[in-house]
């Protein structure tokens, strides 16, 4: 156990937080805590081992950095790196000194930073849409590439910054562009998949997502995923990005096949987007969710109906065997879905919870398809701005729909929960951990009704996310849910229930389970 | 813009919004002072013996604070802890670094009124808070060393909440234990405290100024300056900007919106928002206890 006090020291809540996290990731750290010295505070660190009670001196303004490791050595470089990231980060050093931080200030503006990174192709601007235009057009002025996460840019603005990008041959990724993978680098919220020939056009981040990672899951990797912003298939916007990413991934040498995500643009834009694969010298794999499929194929491109089939797809055109998802124990997964379709009242319905719009799209479609129309089931996207006003994305932050979770629980209509758990840069560290405590509420509370409550879901991700894809699984299975390895086979799970519930004979994937 | 002597800072911006409580610093007779600390968008300014938060329009009205706008990022104006400050009619003087121009600046009252409680009534509306905070529980921090401060917190708060609802001498006393207790810049304990005198001025509850005014002065020595400084704001009936919109929230708006402005107010700093909800969900509770047996009939108290 050891102890630094840093005098005068103030930092803000989140910051200490993660520099603790930090130091009990460290080799033969058990537990690490950075607090205020307040006589409350030390009293506690004391009786916690954590701090000795000579700690006479300091004063509630100081900061405690305390650690109880395996051996003197573990604890002495995890108070030395304690301190680095202390005066590492932008905000000054630990102690209240002179003010003459010998630090240099971080570049502030797009010029400054541009001296110090010369040779910089793209800006990655996020700040409030109200600024966002004039920091994208300063981007392209300069020659940069610009990928923009910022929202709440007019629909005017954007066509603007569009059509100088295509007049400097620039990409404008965006406006509430929140993915992207650029030369392997991920952008926003991406998932960490390998590389490899198959490039991704995409006006749909999960979309995206969900596509990428079922790439890495069969086998073969990606070049880039570009993200062209929710509005770039609108008929004002005309699909400029979208026109214009095609045109790169054609181009580019690292691609050997090329798929196109959205959902159905208007006709004109449609047309625009297939004459330009047509004949393209690439196989281009077009999912327009619910779109045309023979317009499709009649521009010599191949239509998928599903955010997997295009992975498929375009896996077996890059000349790869695709490999099995068997992830997932689809035995236990089936006699749990078999056993729960016979626990369920025949009229019972699917709520569907998503984090993401694109995926809660395919959701939507795939239970329509199966189940026909003139039915009462929700698929809710939470990530939709009625939900994310004044609060972080459900990818981030899954309190609001946890709620929502255990609010199904009390629905006597809801036999379903159908759920998808995004991982990747940007998402919650464990979004299975954070969810799984309202699944079993939920349940819980539907058994004390007498009801039964059947939990589908999918993770999208990979097993090189932050978050572990075996992990997230593990921990999903744990609650009682019954994965499939991608959200489409999800859905069809969820209809399958439905079917067999409505229809009184169990029968699953075609066959028929003994009752 | 303002006049200075040579040298002219590298920045210079506007407030756009200061608390009317930190107006009469802004006058002919210069202060001098020193950067507390410089946060991520935010600084904090000793100024005599008073702080000021600069911080950007999103963080709301802050009773010792200036807004500047949409966007603020002290660090990267090259402002470090210990620079020295100069304040007089003109605004905020930062080293040579940044100059905040306070003469156009609206004013703002951070003192806190009486709300009326609306429809359904405070037992309904306590318990769709009492519902949202279940959710989310991160008050005293949830993870790792932290969870030695909820296991030490946790009878601490439990005492507390049944001195308020028995309406007991000791409160304050009690109370006086969460001072300085707990992670954060502002330790989980205070932002408890401050959330639960705020509700209880929201209420017009009478002890609100007595609690507050006895913890403000236990906190001056027992915990850290930003902290004691809330405490004296909350002993003047001063309130951050958030706290006026949860409470006129929870007691007076729409009770299917409740849950989401707990979980909003809830999501400031690291544990700041959850600990401040909880201490509002202490006074929601208590009140609604109180109110509980007012609404019996005569026989039923009788019997009861």
């Amino acid at each position: 156990m050891r102890s630094a006090v840093y005098p005068n020291s103030y930092r803000d809540s989140v910051e200490l937080m993660g520099i603790a996290a930090e130091l009990e990731r460290l080799p033969g750290i058990a537990r690490a805590g950075l607090v205020m010295a307040t006589p409350a505070n030390l009293a506690v660190l004391v009786e916690a081992g954590l701090a000795d009670a000579a700690t006479d001196g300091v004063r509630p303004s100081d900061m405690i950095v305390a650690v109880a490791a395996r051996d003197a050595e573990a604890a002495t470089a995890a108070l030395a790196r304690a301190g680095e990231l202390l005066t590492m980060d932008a905000s000054g050093g630990g102690g209240g000194g002179s003010g003459e931080g010998t630090q240099e200030p971080l570049p502030s503006t797009l010029r400054e930073g541009l001296r110090q990174l010369p040779d910089a192709n793209l800006a990655l601007i996020s700040t409030p849409g109200t600024y966002a235009t004039a920091e994208a057009l300063k981007a392209l002025k300069h020659g940069l590439n610009v990928f923009l996460f910022s929202d709440n840019v007019s629909v005017d603005d954007e066509i603007q910054l569009k059509g100088l990008a295509a007049e400097r041959g620039l990409l404008v990724m965006g406006p509430d562009c929140g993915t992207a993978i650029v030369g392997g680098i991920p952008l926003g919220f991406a998932n960490a998949v390998r590389r490899g020939p198959i490039g991704i056009a995409a006006a749909s981040g999960t979309g995206l997502q969900q596509v990428s990672t079922l790439v890495h899951r069969f086998g073969s990797g990606i070049s880039h995923a570009l993200g062209t912003g929710g509005r770039d298939l609108d008929e004002r916007v005309g699909g400029s990005t979208m026109l214009a990413a095609i045109r790169l991934l054609l181009d580019d040498p690292s691609t050997t096949v090329v798929v196109l995500i959205s959902k159905p643009p208007s006709a004109r834009v449609t047309a625009a987007i297939l004459d330009a694969v047509r004949n393209a010298s690439k196989p281009v794999v077009v999912t327009f969710l619910g779109g045309d499929s023979a317009a499709i194929r009649a521009a010599g491109a191949h239509p998928a109906a599903t955010f997997e089939d295009a992975a498929r797809i375009a896996t077996r055109f890059a000349g790869l065997p695709v490999a099995a998802l068997d992830a997932t124990d689809d035995a236990a997964t089936d006699a749990l879905a078999a056993a729960a379709a016979r626990r369920l009242h025949p009229d019972t319905t699917v709520l569907g919870l998503f984090s993401g719009g694109s995926l809660a799209g395919e959701a939507k479609l795939v239970l329509s398809a199966a189940l026909g129309p003139d039915r009462h089931d929700r698929i809710i996207d939470l990530g939709d701005d009625e939900y994310t006003v004044g609060r972080p994305h459900p990818m981030i932050d899954p309190r609001l729909r946890n709620e929502h979770i255990v609010a199904a629980g009390d629905d006597p209509s809801v036999g379903i929960l159908l759920l998808d758990v995004v991982l990747g840069y940007g998402s919650n560290a464990d979004p299975a951990g954070a969810m799984a405590p309202a699944i079993r509420e939920a349940m819980a509370r539907a058994a004390a009704a007498g009801r039964h409550l059947v939990v589908v879901g999918s993770v999208v991700g990979t097993d090189e996310d932050p978050q572990g894809l075996e992990r997230q699984e593990r921990a999903l299975e744990q609650a009682g849910v019954a994965l499939e390895a991608s959200n489409a086979r999800a859905a069809r799970l969820a209809a399958a229930i439905v079917d067999a519930a409505r229809s009184g004979k169990p029968s699953w994937h075609g066959q028929t389970v003994a009752s | 813009m303002i006049a200075r002597p040579a040298p002219v800072p590298a920045v210079v911006i506007r407030a756009s919004r200061m608390s009317a409580r930190i107006g009469a610093m802004f006058g002919p007779a210069a202060t001098s002072g020193t950067v507390l600390a410089c946060h991520r968008s935010a600084l904090t300014l000793l100024l005599g013996d008073d702080l000021v938060t600069v911080a950007p329009d999103a963080a709301g009205g802050l009773p010792d604070g200036l807004n500047v706008g949409a966007i603020f990022a002290p660090a990267t104006l090259g402002i470090r802890p210990g620079m020295p400050v100069v304040a007089d009619q003109h605004g905020l003087l930062i080293g040579a670094a940044l100059a905040i121009d306070v003469t156009a600046a609206a004013r703002w009252s951070p003192v806190l009124r009486h709300v009326p409680v609306a429809a359904p009534g405070l037992p309904v509306r306590a318990s769709a808070v009492r519902a949202a905070v279940a959710l989310d529980d991160r008050a005293f921090g949830v993870d790792g060393p932290t969870s030695s401060f909820r296991a030490v917190a946790a009878p601490l708060v439990r005492d507390l909440a049944a001195a308020l609802g028995e309406a007991s001498p000791d409160t304050a006393a009690i109370g006086a234990r969460l001072i300085g207790l707990g992670p954060g810049l502002t330790p989980s304990g205070d932002d408890v405290l401050v959330g639960l005198v705020a509700a209880l001025f929201a209420l017009g509850d009478t002890r609100a100024a007595i609690l507050a005014g006895t913890w403000a002065t236990c906190a001056a020595t027992r915990t850290t300056p930003v902290a004691a400084s809330f405490h004296r704001h909350a002993a003047a009936g001063d309130f951050a900007e958030r706290l006026h919109d949860l409470l006129g929230a929870v007691l007076a708006g729409p009770p299917e919106r409740i849950a989401g402005s707990v979980h909003r107010a809830a999501a400031w700093g690291a544990t700041s928002g959850a600990d401040t909800v909880l201490g509002v969900l202490l006074a929601l509770r208590a009140a609604a206890t109180a109110e509980a047996p007012r609404q019996m009939q005569p026989d039923e108290r009788t019997a009861a």
